[in-house]
């Protein structure tokens, strides 16, 4: 099994509420099968709020990195992990202006 | 033509004489506003070797055709020759002086001479006063803001303003305006203190003639509701530019101890968006922006309780923050405060505190140099005795007021070899080595090393492939590393210096990929004056703006060999992060740089525009005076 470190942001973090998590994939194991696995223990609705349905990457005003890198810089979902990888997640921010 | 209030303010400082000028049909269709025409305005009316500092410097404020009504174009552009770089100086500011300036009935205001004691220009409508400002002289910009709207009966003034940096001419002197935001780079405040200009305030009841109103509303109407929906919007609207600092942080693009490290800052949780949000107790838009990204704050406790203000960006955050070690959000908090209360650069300052950090770990300056402060990584107690020297022009922190690029030369010991900078100013909180285009926008921008000249904001927000093959001809430039920018690069300064001659907001364009981009500028342009511009037209007036200053720096005696990141990041390759071990390759960006002549129509050898594009552009006054250099 290879180890991989998650980190959410925004409010996604707000819900997790913690600054990072570790799950467990198989080697061999691509980005998608990070966020399948997320999507089992998070909430079935998680993948859909990450992947547009349609052109199976991404969404467009998602952001997933690992290690730092933009996935379109690397092989996309397809990209293999390695053991100690990081991912991070950076939904959008929703909602208007809290500061008021 | 609609939108422009069609006249020129000449101030004559040394004489005391004010005239108004008619702004022909030529400046508005070549130039449009703002920076445009404020460029074109300082070519004409300096002449190369001038003293910055000296009474035949101009010092002009420019609003833009859009200023005023309801787009979010009410900015405004400061331009005068650099006391800090020695070439085109400028720098950009929102608030709501623009507006009041275009309801007074003004374009634009050009300051010759200067005043032989302090003054202050007040302007109501059709009456424009020069007005002692002896009381004045001193004062902090919070100060001057409450005393001129006590003196002038009138709590709605809009002011531009200097603190006791711009009057004791500090290079890295900026103006303040309302709302605490700043024309902050390139020393603009030491002009305005070199000319005994305290301050400009303006007050105008006459409003800004729009020629389509319905068609002009109801675009109004859409961009809003397109700029409401992009996912940009909430992240500037809820947390301003804080907001992106984990994002960065995560890509290795936040410099860490002058760039000791690239991202990864180990007590970023205390700075994020996250630690700031308590402090924040509202926030404030600039004129006709929905965005409101300016955030207020209030500190409750510790030693800097009861400090209030505004304006804090990631551009304090970033700099003081990761790039200076500094953790305590509530010390970023109070320097940011003190730059916009002593009228600072906020960015320049912090920039260059970092690369002093470093002098001091690595033995290059001493105690006995710092005058006894202890410069170590965080420690903002060191850094707010400094600032207070560097205000004063006293001691070490006098010398850094003077700007890297001068002080590592005093200082020596290989002084420079820590700084990094394009054309004498400075840039070094954010690591642009991975970033290729971000880079060879730095190292041509005009008024030297300079995001908002051209940030390539497709690279360093990222951009899908596809996208990046439609809009720019190769699927290579959504990738930070490629460099197959050239194209790229071209687009964003167009875009931007667009942006700045109608003074449209960049956060609401599509540089960081909101709503406006260059065909809505000419939607907003026609509604608003009845001049139909396409697309190819306004791309010319952008390259004949460029080209203008352009044509001003190589009357300064910049060419090729001044294209570059010079310093630490244009020598170390990146030391950790995601990109660690990537540098800028000498031969590579060459050659990019070749692509970006190419483009641009200037000489590959010298980096001169050729006389073919300035007669092109119609610029045939501009190609007889290089052809003389």
């Amino acid at each position: 099994m290879i180890r991989i470190k998650v980190r959410p942001f925004f409010q996604l973090k707000e819900i997790l509420k913690e600054k990072e998590l570790t799950i467990e994939l198989t080697p061999d194991s691509t980005v998608l099968d990070a966020i399948e696995e997320l999507t089992k223990r998070l909430s079935p609705s998680f993948k859909d709020a990450v992947i547009d349905k349609n052109s199976g990457k991404v969404r467009s005003y998602y952001r997933v990195l690992l290690g730092g890198r933009d996935l379109h810089q690397l092989d996309d979902l397809n990209t293999k992990l390695c053991d100690g990888d990081i991912i991070s997640f950076f939904p959008p921010v929703a909602g208007g202006n809290r500061a008021t | 033509m609609s939108g422009w209030a069609g006249r020129i303010l000449l101030v004559d400082l040394s004489s005391g004489k004010i005239e108004v000028e008619v702004l022909s049909p030529d400046l508005k269709l070549k130039y449009l506003g703002g920076r445009g025409i404020n460029s074109r305005l300082l070519y004409e009316g300096i002449k190369a070797g001038i003293d910055p500092l000296g009474p035949e410097n101009l010092l002009i404020f420019g609003t833009g055709p859009l200023s005023g009504t309801l787009a979010p174009a009410s900015r405004f552009t400061v331009t005068a020759k650099s006391p800090l770089t020695g070439i085109l100086g400028d720098a950009n500011c929102g608030g709501g002086f623009s507006a009041e300036l275009k309801w007074a009935g003004y374009d634009h205001i050009v300051f010759k001479g200067a005043a032989s004691k302090p003054v202050y220009l007040w302007i109501f409508d059709d009456q424009v006063e020069i007005r002692d400002a002896s009381h004045l002289w001193g004062k902090t910009v919070p100060e001057t803001e409450i005393m001129l709207k006590q003196e002038l009966g009138d709590s709605e003034i809009q002011f531009a303003a200097i603190g006791p940096a711009g009057e004791n001419q500090v290079g890295l002197a900026c103006i303040i305006g309302s709302n605490y935001r700043g024309a902050a780079r390139t020393g603009m405040g030491a002009v305005m203190g070199a000319k005994k200009l305290k301050a400009i305030a303006v007050r105008g009841t006459k409003g800004v003639k729009v020629e389509k109103p319905k068609e002009f509303f109801l675009l109004i109407e859409e961009l809003c509701e397109k700029i409401r929906n992009s996912p940009i919007y909430p992240r500037l609207s809820v947390y301003g530019t804080p907001g992106l600092t984990t994002l960065l942080n995560e890509r290795g693009y936040c410099s860490v101890r002058n760039l000791q490290q690239s991202g990864g800052f180990e007590e970023i949780d205390k700075i994020d968006h996250e630690a700031l949000m308590p402090f924040f107790v509202k926030s404030k838009s600039c004129v006709g922006c929905i965005i409101h990204c300016g955030h207020f704050f209030e500190i409750k406790e510790g030693p800097y309780a009861g400090e209030k203000g505004g304006g804090i960006e990631f551009g304090a955050i970033g700099p003081f923050g990761t790039h200076c070690g500094i953790s305590y959000a509530p010390a970023i908090f109070k320097m940011a405060n003190l730059c916009n209360q002593y009228g600072v650069d906020v960015l320049g300052f912090s920039t260059i505190l970092g690369f002093a950090m470093e002098w001091y770990q690595r033995g290059i300056i001493t105690l006995d140099d710092l005058d006894g402060i202890p410069l170590e990584w965080g420690n903002y107690e060191a850094a707010i005795k400094i600032f207070y020297k560097m205000v004063k022009r006293e001691g070490f922190g006098g010398l850094l007021g003077e700007g890297a690029v001068r002080a590592a030369a005093k200082i020596g010991r290989g002084a420079e070899n820590y700084i990094t900078h394009s054309k004498g100013l400075e840039w070094g909180h954010a690591d642009i080595r991975a970033f290729k285009g971000y880079a060879l926008n730095q190292a041509t921008a005009t008024r030297g090393a300079d995001h908002l000249r051209g940030i390539p904001g497709g690279e360093l927000l990222g951009i899908p492939p596809e996208e990046a093959q439609k809009k720019f001809g190769t699927a290579e430039a959504a990738l930070p590393t490629s460099y197959n920018k050239a194209r790229m690069v071209l687009h964003y300064q167009n875009l931007c210096t667009l942006a700045d001659a109608l003074e449209i907001c960049k956060f609401n364009t599509e540089i960081i990929g909101q709503g406006i981009g260059i065909e809505e500028m000419g939607r907003l342009l026609e509604t608003a004056t009845g001049v139909a511009m396409s697309k190819e037209t306004l791309l010319e007036v952008a390259e004949r703006i460029y080209n203008v200053e352009r044509a001003f720096l190589v009357r300064e005696g910049i060419r090729r060999k001044d294209d570059a990141v010079m310093g630490k990041q244009g020598q170390e390759a990146v030391a950790s992060g995601p990109f660690k071990g990537e540098r800028l390759d000498p031969d590579k960006f060459n050659q990019m740089l070749d692509e970006y002549y190419q483009l641009r129509g200037w000489d590959k050898k010298t980096g001169i525009p050729t006389r073919k594009t300035l007669e092109e552009l119609g610029l045939n006054d501009i190609a007889a005076e290089l052809d003389n250099l």
